[in-house]
């Protein structure tokens, strides 16, 4: 019975650690005064991968029509990447098959959404392992 | 019981894990602990250089030396390392080089205490002197992490604990029950300490850098040519901006300690070089090839935990070499241009004009005999390069090509004839840009004019 209980807490402490470390890598997630951007890519290896953005306005209602750039910089290394322009695939979603990160390190995605003629800039920070 | 060992097994087993998980690491150019490669302009010819520095003493210092250019007579190389703290200085290790041969040359050299080192490195061709670096070095103490030894111990108490329960079996109970309570509390304060090392926000105290984390300030530069008996030379002058003393902590930015640029007024001459430190704060570059005229140069650098800053000035080159560099006159590149240099074409395109505060992208590809290249070769670590001047001097830039890193000292390529650069020229103004690659050993320079639109 002891034993168990033992069993149990030891149990308890791996299930804690475990938890905690999966939430040390937190989805990329910002928010301006206008939008609220989700961004899914890979964050592991060198190289061209897609890129989805979930762009919504302040209230969750997607972002429809918009022209969404990303420019990315590695300031750590002074540099930029090639620029992409991402398509609509769904109301609020766009993605680009080919956002390519050469370096390992923190990299500033800097996201430049146009509606309307009118622009808003925001900037996603990323890691690259 | 045997449930209860496994058990235990797989714990220790699943922390062992955890704390010997590789931890990211931030690494830019400080010559100490490791593999350090850069190159430098040593008299007339420029060497690659790596040094693997290990730390704590005594111990042995690896460094090797490879011509970048074929060598016109065998050279004898000399190396003594001087403590600077001390004044020590080595009995002399010497190698030889024979002319025209991509031979490394390599030396173990003892380092018998921690602190900051030079290593003197000279070479003499068929007798007579011919160039001259001190690379810096600093070798640092063996420090242990300070959750290393509890760590250890857990992990020893841990697998006392599992010996004890698998080995031990018909223990009293008094001697399970305490067995029990120990795994519980040295698997609670190891999975503390595991998860606090593990953490990559949490920064403990690191005992390894001896140099100081706050940026340092900025730097001046004393620039003059001198001349000895055949030709100038560019000497410059490093000091601390607030002190005034000689600046001697540059770091290796982009492997180098330092790079040259130096342009002459109608862009038609330009250097990329790497001087030669030769004393604390003191750099050295030959000009036995550069024509007399007026130049400016840029001279960029990095002091330890400060990023790079760019020094600029001005200097005149007063006599007439004998054997002066080939003038390359820049080529205007509107949306595409091909151009040869050497044995290869160069094709340079941009995606439309290009404009000022915008992300421009240019791509360059090279071909020989009209077929692309196999491959592209890292140069400074880098795929590519390009320099960047604006015709009202304001702007100096040097670009990477966007492409991956490399840091080995043996010659890397790349599979590929072509890189891309992207970069946000400032403001409208022409700009003369020199894209700079390497193929096969051989670095080519594309001097170019471009127009750059509001």
């Amino acid at each position: 019975m002891k034993h168990r209980r033992v069993v149990f807490v030891v149990w308890l402490w791996i299930w804690a650690y475990c938890c905690v470390a999966c939430a040390a890598t937190p989805a990329i997630q910002v928010e301006s005064n206008a939008y609220r951007v989700q961004a899914e890519l890979e964050r592991v290896g060198l190289g061209k991968r897609p890129v989805v953005l979930t762009i919504t306005t302040l209230t969750g209602a997607p972002v429809t029509g918009a022209q969404v750039e990303i420019l990315p910089i590695m300031e750590q290394h002074g540099m930029l990447s090639p620029p992409v322009i991402l398509q609509e695939t769904a109301p609020g979603v766009y993605t680009h098959p080919e956002l390519d990160l050469t370096m390992s390190g923190e990299w500033q995605l800097k996201l430049a959404i146009t509606r309307a003629e009118v622009r808003s800039e925001l900037i996603l920070p990323v890691i690259i392992e | 019981m045997k449930r209860w060992s496994r058990f235990l097994l797989v714990c220790v087993v699943v922390l062992c894990g955890f704390a010997v998980a590789p931890q990211s690491a931030v690494a830019h150019g400080l010559i100490a602990g490791g593999s350090q490669v850069l190159e430098v302009q040593v008299g007339e010819y420029p060497l690659r250089i790596e040094a693997v520095v290990p730390t704590g003493a005594p111990t042995q210092l690896t460094l090797k030396v490879l011509p970048l250019q074929a060598l016109p007579a065998t050279a004898q190389l000399t190396v003594v390392a001087a403590q600077r703290d001390i004044a020590y200085r080595s009995e002399p290790y010497i190698a030889r080089l024979e002319a025209g041969q991509p031979l490394i040359a390599v030396f173990d050299i003892a380092i018998t205490a921690v602190g900051n080192w030079d290593l003197e490195l000279s070479y003499a061709l068929e007798g007579a002197p011919a160039g001259f670096v001190a690379i810096p070095v600093t070798v640092v103490p063996v420090t242990t992490p300070p959750l290393t030894i509890p760590l250890f111990v857990g992990f020893g108490l841990l697998a006392l604990t599992l010996a004890v329960s698998i080995l031990w079996i018909n223990a009293p109970s008094w001697v399970r029950t305490v067995n029990g309570y120990a795994f519980v509390v040295v698997l609670s304060a190891v999975s503390v300490l595991a998860g606090i090392s593990a953490w990559p926000n949490v920064q403990l105290e690191d005992k390894t850098q001896t140099q100081p984390r706050t940026a340092l300030p900025y730097l001046t530069m004393r620039t003059s040519v001198q001349r000895d008996a055949t030709h100038p030379h560019l000497v410059l002058d490093l000091f601390d901006g607030s002190t005034g003393l000689p600046a001697d902590d540059l770091v290796l930015h982009h492997q180098a300690l330092m790079h040259l640029i130096v342009v002459n007024a109608d862009n038609t001459q330009f250097l990329h070089l790497h001087p030669a430190r030769i004393a604390p704060g003191q750099y050295h570059v030959s000009l036995r090839n550069v024509p007399a005229g007026q130049y400016e140069l840029a001279v960029e650098v990095e002091r330890i935990n400060s990023g790079s800053q760019v020094l600029r000035a001005a200097f005149t080159v007063p006599d007439e070499p004998t054997n002066p560099i080939a003038t390359r006159v820049p080529e205007w590149l509107q949306d595409q241009v091909q151009t040869t240099v050497g044995a290869y074409r160069v094709d340079i395109t941009t995606q439309g004009p290009l404009r000022a505060a915008t992300a421009n992208v240019i791509n360059v590809a090279v071909f020989q005999d009209d077929q692309p290249v196999a491959a592209l070769d890292y140069w400074l670590g880098m795929l590519g390069h390009m320099l960047i001047r604006s015709q009202d001097g304001g702007v100096f830039g040097h670009v990477h090509a966007a492409s991956t890193m490399n840091n080995d000292f043996q010659p890397v390529s790349a599979s590929g004839h072509q890189v891309s650069f992207v970069y946000n020229f400032p403001y409208p103004d022409t700009y003369t840009i020199w894209v700079q690659l390497q193929v096969r050993g051989e670095v080519l320079t594309v001097p170019l004019k471009v127009t750059v639109s509001p």
